[in-house]
């Protein structure tokens, strides 16, 4: 475990963090791109969080706690969902009765769940196309926190071209829905610095099972990725000075150009910077499963390599890792979209010779009404506490890593139950968000909307008081 | 609150960017660094690349989600240095790039390639810089030409020149020759424009030399592929993989692809024979592999897809594939199929529930489609009344596996209705008298001339739109109009040639 008691801050460079105790299963990275921030330099007290978004609601009588107050003993035994957490009830806050500003679908309960999910605020349109009233928390946070042109990690677990609505959780100022990464191997790459490998007819020479270049070979690359990254600032800058470019395309430049710098910061350390760590290594990493799911092709079956419950999984332990090496402060993780075809092989679901999560959600066969099926219901129960379990082992990741108090996990879902209702929303945080958070508790946020805690959370991550999306706390849920 | 009733006409009501940069999408980059690196096959790298935000626009290469953030700039930069290392690996390999030994010969041929344009003597000197750098510092055995090469390669693919199709004409003014050829090889093959196209880039001045431009692109393989990908984005093909049926007896989950497949191949001969939108509607040929021959009653040899007429069955719509894939589990999901073919077919907006209905218990003879007439009794008079339920119950001969049918529930199934048409009520019995009546319509000619200047010209439509996608509409309904006509019309068009937007 890397978050023994007795563990010590200890620094390595970052060629021994790639190859890692006994070298890394998946392969080393072709160029050593991962940004060398000091973990805890930047702040004293650096605070991470992640959003993450499941679908279609919860099965309610058999979700939450029964009672309320103290987690530890409320989740010690039962058998609603949430007892599948126990093992996190001290690092835990669950509060029900939190609204979304839409009490219910205008059009598409899902995309205009997830437009509101984070962003606290009425979609600016609806339907399955609805996009969000205004920035996401993640957006906010990053801007306030990370590097210039860092964005938030925005990733996606399910098939996201599969369903009807894809994307649709992260979004930046003007409200547009920010790309997602579907893959975690992807992410791995990402974080990584790992190059693409073709799958074609030409070998790009890089990535996958290559051994990393000859330190001079990395030296000599390092300085081609200079000359184009100069170059291409130089051309961006030019372009964004021509009068003829309208507002829109002045901010699509300077997107660009702030993208690219953030590779330059990537790039600049030199490669033998020492980088001071703490959960930062690449131990407890799946590398098996990460291995599994690098030629990636989505599977229906929740649970399969590739599957949705496996995907959520790997991706948390990744951005445990992100976090911990301060690799960015902020992430969402999107578990579906509501209407892709997800199966969970859970034993009513059996009985009912398996439909996706969407049916069983609806009670019925049927993307548009809402049936009475028991044995769904049922079913939805069940897969509730796969879904637990699922959380539970990925925020093991973020506890053993050592973010209990330095971060926040947000499980939420984009409505509250398979009818679309969108009152008293699931909202599990974990971690006391460097103290912000009561921990431990399980509350009755009373009707508020989830502006509230959103603005809550922004408020502990940038360390400042926020007034996100109008702004507002739950008073029951500060520490 | 119920709209009002009558006819919806196209909706034209997007808000456009009028963007200057339209960034390469994944499947542009692939196919352009083939083109100007003389691959002779796909790279594969670009499949790893962040894909565009889907679903929020029409199509995934609107202006609105191709747009550079961290990762897909990291994807750029890294498939940049792969294919320049991938074509450098030997002086003989780089050759076949560009058969020179000259920098500034090579800088101004391959820079031509990259940015789709000429480079200008300044940024030849800047290109000759990096050259320099480059064969003074990388290693290896290749020569300093090839060392040079490499780093100049590496620049150019993650130029903003190359990874955006850029305009940069005047407001209102006609787009360069440079930029007209981009804009048609970008649009109907994904790539960047030919040696050959470059070279006609000066002359492309007029209507009718776009037009004949347009004539020979569309000739090529990759307008097959491009055609493809459009269809699949329109009518969803991406969801085949996603059906799933419950104990449907004769439906098996191997059938999902051959759905897919078959819907690839129709549209393929749509496009590939000269027909249109008619035919869409209107053809009795499908492709029927072995795995979904049951379903038409029909025996399939071997393992391949078979062309064949499939009698009763009139247009796309009446096949297995969109008549599977909007149902539930083996009923007709009668809504579904009607409000696809009002969005997709017909740019109708039918309007959005405001509420999940219930469903109504169903009574041991109903049928489907007076269980979904309850079930939308309240709001039967537009939506569903005049819009939805005519059209999906049109189609309610067939299951939902897309088997023909005579009864439901023991009784007499109705496939007759009534549709608020732009041209006024027209009654209809069953899908292929409905097809006929919008064959013969002027709305869903409209409709896929509208979807296809959309996705022309990345971005989506305004009022301003509507004169050219009412010409297009034109060509597409008159006798033997084409896909292909109503294309070279599109591309003939100020709209199209014209700098459109000025700064916003």
């Amino acid at each position: 475990m890397i978050g023994s008691s007795n563990r010590k801050r200890h620094v390595v460079n970052r060629r021994a963090f790639l190859y890692g105790a006994g070298g890394l299963a998946i392969g080393l990275p072709y160029l050593e791109g991962m940004p060398e921030r000091s973990a805890w330099a930047q702040t004293n007290t650096p605070v991470f969080s992640l959003f993450i978004c499941g679908a279609c609601g919860v099965e309610p009588k058999r979700f939450w706690p029964s009672g309320s107050g103290d987690l530890t003993s409320l989740l010690a035994s039962g058998d609603k969902a949430v007892n599948q957490l126990k093992d996190h009830a001290a690092n835990l806050l669950i509060i029900k009765g939190i609204n979304y500003p839409n009490g219910g679908p205008q059009g598409c309960g899902h995309a205009e769940g997830l437009a509101q999910a984070l962003t606290g605020v009425k979609p600016k349109s609806t339907g399955s196309k609805a996009t969000a009233g205004g920035p996401s928390a993640d957006f906010v946070i990053s801007k306030a926190v990370n590097p210039a042109g860092t964005d938030p990690l925005a990733l996606y677990a399910g098939n996201i071209r599969n369903g009807y609505i894809a994307e649709r959780l992260s979004f930046d100022q003007s409200g547009n829905t920010r790309a997602a990464v579907d893959t975690p191997y992807k992410l791995y790459q990402t974080l990584m610095g790992v190059a693409p490998t073709g799958s074609g007819g030409v070998d790009p020479g890089g990535g996958g099972m290559t051994p990393p270049p000859k330190p001079s070979v990395t030296d000599e690359i390092l300085l081609r990725r200079k000359s184009a990254v100069d170059y291409v600032h130089a051309e961006l800058k030019s372009l964004i000075q021509n009068p003829k470019l309208s507002a829109a395309d002045k901010q699509r430049l300077q997107q660009h150009f702030d993208s690219v710098r953030q590779v330059e910061i990537t790039m600049t350390v030199g490669p033998d910077a020492p980088v001071a760590i703490l959960g930062c290594g690449q131990e407890g990493l799946d590398t098996a499963g990460l291995q599994a799911v690098s030629q990636y092709r989505y599977t229906k079956t929740a649970e399969a390599a590739g599957g949705m419950e496996n995907s959520v999984e790997l991706h948390m332990q990744l951005v445990a890792l992100a976090f911990a090496c301060n690799l960015n402060r902020t992430a969402t993780l999107q578990a579906g979209d509501g209407t892709d075809a997800t199966i969970y092989d859970v034993p009513s679901n059996k009985s009912l010779g398996n439909w996706g999560l969407h049916f069983i959600s609806h009670r019925t066969q049927s993307d548009g009404a809402v049936g009475q099926n028991s044995t769904a219901e049922a079913a939805h129960a069940e897969i509730d506490v796969i879904r637990m379990k699922t959380l539970a082992r990925g925020l093991n990741h973020f506890r053993d890593r050592g973010l209990a108090d330095k971060c926040v996990v947000l499980w939420t879902n984009h409505i509250a139950e398979g009818n679309h209702n969108m009152r008293s929303v699931p909202q599990i945080l974990w971690g006391n968000g460097g103290g912000y958070f009561k921990q431990g508790q399980f509350i009755d946020g009373g009707g508020a909307g989830n502006a509230k805690l959103l603005n809550m959370i922004v408020s502990a991550a940038t360390g400042s008081a926020a007034n996100f999306a109008g702004g507002g706390e739950i008073a029951a849920a500060k520490a | 609150m119920e709209p009002d009733s009558g006819p919806r006409p196209v909706v034209l009501d997007g808000k456009p960017l009028f963007s200057r940069f339209l960034r390469l999408t994944n499947d542009q980059w692939e196919r352009s660094a083939r083109e100007i690196l003389r691959l002779d096959g796909p790279t594969g790298i670009s499949d790893k690349f962040l894909n565009s935000v889907a679903g929020t626009t029409d199509f995934a290469n609107n202006e609105k989600v191709v747009v550079v953030d961290n990762t897909i700039a990291d994807d750029f930069q890294k498939g940049a240095e792969a294919l320049a290392d991938a074509v450098t690996t030997t002086d003989a390999a780089l050759q076949k790039v560009v058969a020179t030994t000259d920098a500034d010969t090579f800088i101004k041929t391959f820079g031509r390639r990259a940015f789709r344009r000429d480079l200008t003597a300044d940024e030849v000197k800047q290109f000759r810089a990096i050259f320099d750098s480059g064969s003074a510092t990388m290693q290896g055995t290749q020569s300093a030409f090839t060392k040079g090469a490499n780093w100049v390669i590496a620049a150019m693919l993650q130029s903003p020149h190359f990874l955006y199709r850029v305009e940069l004409a005047d407001a209102g003014a006609p787009l360069s020759g440079y930029e007209i050829a981009a804009k048609l090889s970008l649009w109907i093959r994904d790539s960047s424009p030919s040696d050959a196209l470059l070279d006609a880039a000066s002359s492309l001045n007029t209507p009718e030399a776009v037009g004949a431009q347009v004539e020979k692109l569309l000739e090529d393989s990759a307008a097959l592929d491009v055609m493809r990908k459009f269809h699949a984005e329109l009518y969803k093909f991406a969801l085949f993989d996603s059906i799933a049926k419950t104990a449907v007896n004769g439906y098996s989950p191997d059938m999902n692809a051959e759905f897919e497949e078959s819907s690839k191949l129709f549209f393929d001969r749509i496009f590939t024979q000269n027909l249109g939108v008619r035919d869409i509607l209107l053809s009795t040929v499908g492709f029927v592999g072995p795995k979904t021959a049951s379903i038409y009653g029909v025996t399939v040899p071997g393992s391949g897809m078979m062309q064949m007429e499939l009698p009763g069955r009139v247009g796309y719509f009446s096949q297995a594939p969109f008549l599977a894939l909007w149902a539930r589990n083996n009923e007709p999901d009668s809504i579904h199929r009607g409000v696809r073919i009002n969005l997709d077919t017909m740019c109708a907006d039918p309007g959005l529930p405001s509420v999940v209905p219930n469903p109504p218990a169903a009574g041991a003879s109903q049928t489907n489609r007076e269980v979904i007439t309850t079930l939308t009794s309240g709001c039967a008079k537009v939506c569903h009344g005049e819009l939805i339920n005519p059209i999906g119950f049109a189609f309610e001969n067939f299951d939902g596996l897309g088997r023909m049918r005579d009864t439901d529930n023991g009784k007499p199934v109705d496939t007759t209705g009534v549709y608020s048409f732009v041209e006024g009520r027209l009654g209809f019995n069953g899908a292929p008298d409905l097809m006929e009546r919008i064959a013969s319509g002027v709305q869903a000619h409209q409709c896929w001339s509208k979807k296809m200047m959309s996705y022309a010209m990345e971005r989506d439509l305004v009022e301003g739109d509507r004169p050219l996608m009412e010409t297009l509409a034109k060509t597409s309904a008159a006798s033997g109009g084409s896909l292909k006509q109503v294309m070279v019309a599109l591309a003939k068009s100020d709209t199209f040639r014209v700098r459109a937007g000025g700064v916003q």
